[in-house]
């Protein structure tokens, strides 16, 4: 019996360790392998992008989604310790997209429908394009028994009615989050001030700005920073599960920041010339009217012009981040960050 | 074993080597950064502070219940054992997720208040919330030490200490705890080290108020993309952690010489608690119980069936209850719709692989170690111990670094999980196993080569059969913690290969509050204790099986 037992536990650590080593297999459609993709966003957004694309091109993508930090991390370590595992990296900031084609390791293409995106969105000089917009807002509960009043703008969070229960992400952990901390940074005339309010007001820092929405209705915060595209959602899911949203978003007087979304294609030594043309198709599908109606739907805005942007109310400013400045800037804006905010 | 040395050594040498590339240009700049930042040594004051804190938790909370267990006529004592087996079950990330259902801003006891009229201000996210929920999950590592020391205290020095007309209050602090000094100190030196290696929970309660411990510095310094720092300050805690690993050897060596005399398994109680005393034991251990094991279970399981977390109910803000805000929606989704049979099933492949193995490598080094003595076979030992002092984090990291270069390419499969999972557990085994063989009569062995049995004989069916108890147990220790493995699995997954960890500290987002936590919590709970009973039960039938054939 135990010569038995022995037995099966050799066959089972055997058994798995060889099903490993078939991880990578090769999907049925002439290409040497599936293509290695990082995602960060919504995991429905992702699946029905990948539903939809291998529905005509076959079953080539091997999609792992990730926060927009790790994201950035994993293909950060990855480059420093080799080359870059993915074939295409969709999400985070431009500042590590920057930071990896400076150091030409990003593949140069073409969009096949390059006139329809919006002059604003079109990167020039740099091997990378941005799918997407998305715009950030304060969210706060509707519920009147926690909160009583309504912060109008970004400054407005340094109030002590918002003491302990306002909240945003950590800019030394989140991509997005250090874009907002940038931007308050620019708001203030280059300056930290905001920053230090916010830090006075006793701020609850976050490891995501896409935790912010959801901590506001679990009631762990009344009101924080996030994305706008997570209250469209949140909108919806509400909806379909038939429960009333305690979440409201408030466009700030100063405006809305905007967060930009790319995609690039790694170079990689041994990928086959068919296999990055069905990765330049996929980055093509990204920025087809089917694959930004989908980004869309989940609160994103198009880069394209024949997809009308209904998500920013009238009179609202767009704030743009400067990234080359923020980029340039980084070490010493977060060791100031820092200095603040930890302790 | 060239292997052994190879995955343990191989990224810890890849670590050091990035600590000095900076773009591919060899400096010691990241040396300087690191410790001429401010913020290093405020992580670091951090940590021991958390540390000192937990440990005297631990030892209090272990140390006391030890006592009542094996020293005491408490009527009750079973009830012990099941509690602390329960807190041992349950991670310190679900701790955390149940301390901020209950005692966050709007949490039970906030709801509670507000229909008293009372104002609720606690904060949860702190110093001692953190320590709270690490002491939970690790006084039971001190409750066994100590609980295991006790048995083997000489019952004729504690009835020479009462004959000379000492106290109750004096046989405990002038010459029981004495005698578990060695123990307080083992079981305290692997609280440190665990509490220098815990992630999770600093991320979720310390974090939000800015305050860092190296392993979030450690993580925050990845995300400032300098990965030479990064290495530094893994170097460096590893560094800690290797220096806290030799001086518990130290003082364990030299509690060794000063051994006091001991018999095997005395589990008579020392101090008659009377009648009265029982009853108000039960009355506090009850209390206790239901407060650190119970009321945080409960409280995830209630959560788990919102179908939205902070939905109003009957103890809501002024909403009266809504029976349709409670579903079994979550675990419809998590079934139904397929997002924990992945994970699940990868947890259960991967743990259990890695389990096999790491029992496995380590039954021949403990046996090479013991009975093949010599500087090959010692050094053999040190080397696949020293991952014991190495924090998952910086295991990840250097993983992800080291294997995806030829001939070793691992990376972006399950195989690195597997790979860095036998290196974190091996040395937990050796551990298991050292101490039944510790026991062992090397005469069998003599005895059995004398008799001609190869070396391959006499370690299948001599040895093993000997240790199975130490098999037994790290195998089941291991498999335990790879299920609720995360700074590992949180680096390392892919598509295809993520794991229960994973789920439960990335699900949290957009569209799922800390009810879904709460849901993948309970099933990882549930199916620990699962997997334990199980194990016990196949155990006790083997038992059984060998007593009815011999």
């Amino acid at each position: 019996m135990k010569k038995i037992l022995i037995l099966c536990l050799t066959f089972f650590a055997l058994a798995t360790l060889s099903a490993c080593g078939k991880e990578k297999d090769t999907p049925e459609t002439g290409v040497e392998r599936k293509l290695v993709v990082y995602m960060s966003g919504p995991e429905n957004m992702i699946n029905s992008l990948e539903s939809t694309f291998e529905s005509t091109a076959g079953d080539v993508l091997d999609i792992t989604i990730y926060s927009c930090g790790q994201l950035r991390d994993k293909v950060w370590i990855e480059s420093q310790s080799g080359e870059i595992e993915a074939d295409i990296f969709f999400g985070s900031d431009p500042i590590i997209y920057n930071k990896l084609d400076n150091l030409n390791l990003l593949e140069p293409f073409t969009l096949t429908e390059s006139n329809i995106v919006k002059d604003k969105y079109i990167i020039e000089n740099h091997n990378y394009v941005i799918v997407v917009e998305r715009y950030l807002t304060i969210m706060k509960t509707t519920d009147t028994n926690r909160l009583t009043t309504s912060p109008t703008s970004y400054a407005d969070l340094g109030n002590s009615e918002y003491d302990s229960v306002f909240a945003m992400a950590d800019a030394s952990l989140s991509a997005t989050a250090f874009a907002v901390a940038s931007s308050f940074y620019e708001m203030s005339g280059f300056n930290m001030n905001l920053l230090n309010s916010l830090n006075d007001n006793n701020v609850i820092l976050t490891k995501s700005n896409g935790s912010i929405p959801s901590g506001i209705i679990d009631g762990t915060f009344d009101l924080g920073i996030a994305p706008y595209d997570a209250f469209v959602r949140l909108s919806k899911n509400a909806t379909k599960n038939d429960y009333e949203l305690e979440l409201e978003a408030i466009w700030p007087t100063e405006g809305t920041i905007s967060l930009i979304r790319p995609v690039a294609i790694a170079k990689q030594e041994d990928r086959s010339d068919a296999l990055t043309d069905v990765a330049k198709d996929f980055v093509d599908f990204l920025l087809s009217k089917q694959g930004q109606t989908i980004q869309f739907n989940s609160g994103f805005i198009s880069v394209r012009s024949d997809i009308n942007n209904s998500y920013l109310p009238a009179g609202v400013t767009v704030i743009n981040i400067d990234w080359d400045y923020a980029a340039i800037n980084e070490a010493t804006f977060k060791s100031n960050y820092e200095d603040i905010f930890k302790n | 074993m060239a292997s052994v040395v190879l995955i343990v050594l191989y990224p810890i040498l890849h670590l050091l080597f990035q600590s000095f590339n900076d773009n591919g240009i060899l400096n010691f700049s990241a040396y300087g950064d690191v410790f001429t930042d401010k913020h290093t040594y405020r992580a670091l004051s951090n940590t021991i502070v958390l540390q000192a804190i937990v440990l005297l938790i631990t030892w209090i909370l272990g140390g006391t219940l030890a006592i009542i267990r094996v020293k005491t006529n408490y009527k009750h004592k079973k009830m012990i054992d099941v509690f602390v087996f329960l807190s041992l079950v349950i991670p310190p990330f679900i701790f955390a997720t149940a301390m901020k259902l209950f005692l966050g801003n709007a949490g039970f006891l906030s709801r509670v208040y507000y229909h008293l009229n009372w104002d609720y201000h606690f904060n949860v996210y702190s110093f001692s919330s953190a320590a709270v929920c690490l002491s939970l999950h690790m006084y039971p590592f001190v409750y066994y030490g100590i609980k295991n020391r006790l048995l083997l205290i000489d019952e004729d020095v504690i009835n020479s200490a009462r004959t000379v007309g000492s106290s109750k209050l004096y046989l405990i602090f002038k010459v029981i705890i004495p005698m578990l000094m060695p123990a307080f100190i083992s079981t305290g030196f692997l609280v440190i080290a665990r509490t220098l290696a815990n992630y999770s929970v600093s991320a979720e309660l310390l974090l939000p108020i800015g305050t860092e411990v190296l392993t979030t510095r450690i993580y925050g310094s990845l995300s400032s993309l300098a990965l030479n720092r990064t290495a530094v300050l893994s170097l460096f805690m590893v560094f800690l952690s290797v220096v806290v690993f030799i001086v518990s050897l130290w003082i364990e060596k030299r509690n060794k010489n000063r051994e006091m005399s001991v018999s095997s398994n005395q589990e008579k109680p020392t101090i008659n608690l009377g009648n009265f005393n029982n009853k108000l034991l039960f009355t506090i251990l009850s209390i206790l119980f239901f407060l650190i094991t119970i009321l945080p279970f409960i409280t995830i399981l209630f959560a788990s069936f919102f179908k939205r977390w902070g939905l109003k109910f009957f103890t809501g803000f002024g909403e009266p209850l809504l029976w349709n805000h409670l579903s079994f929606g979550n675990y419809l989704i998590l079934f139904k719709e397929g997002l924990i049979w992945t994970p699940l099933l990868n947890s259960f492949m991967y743990g259990g692989t890695a389990a096999i193995i790491s029992a496995f490598i380590a039954s021949v080094i403990v046996y090479l170690y013991n009975y093949r003595k010599g500087p090959i076979s010692s050094l053999l030992l040190s080397i696949s111990q020293l991952p014991i002092t190495i924090p998952n984090i910086i295991l990840a990291i250097a993983s992800m670094i080291a294997w995806r270069t030829s001939p070793f390419n691992f990376y972006g499969t399950s195989t690195i999980i597997i790979i860095t999972y036998i290196v974190l557990f091996t040395p937990i085994c050796i551990k298991q196993i050292q101490s039944v063989s510790q026991n062992l009569d090397v005469a069998i062995f003599q005895a059995a080569k004398t008799m001609g049995a190869s070396e391959w004989k006499i370690y299948f069916s001599i040895y093993l059969n000997q240790i199975r108890n130490g098999l037994f147990s790290g195998f089941l220790i291991v498999f335990l913690i790879s299920f609720k493995e995360i700074p590992i699995s949180l680096l390392l997954y892919t598509t295809n290969s993520k794991t229960l960890g994973v789920l439960l500290f990335a699900i949290q987002s957009n569209n799922y509050g800390l009810e879904m936590t709460s849901a993948v919590a309970v099933i990882v709970i549930l199916i620990s204790l699962i997997i334990n009973l199980g194990l016990i039960f196949i155990k006790k039938g083997l038992k059984k099986y060998e007593q009815t054939t011999n």
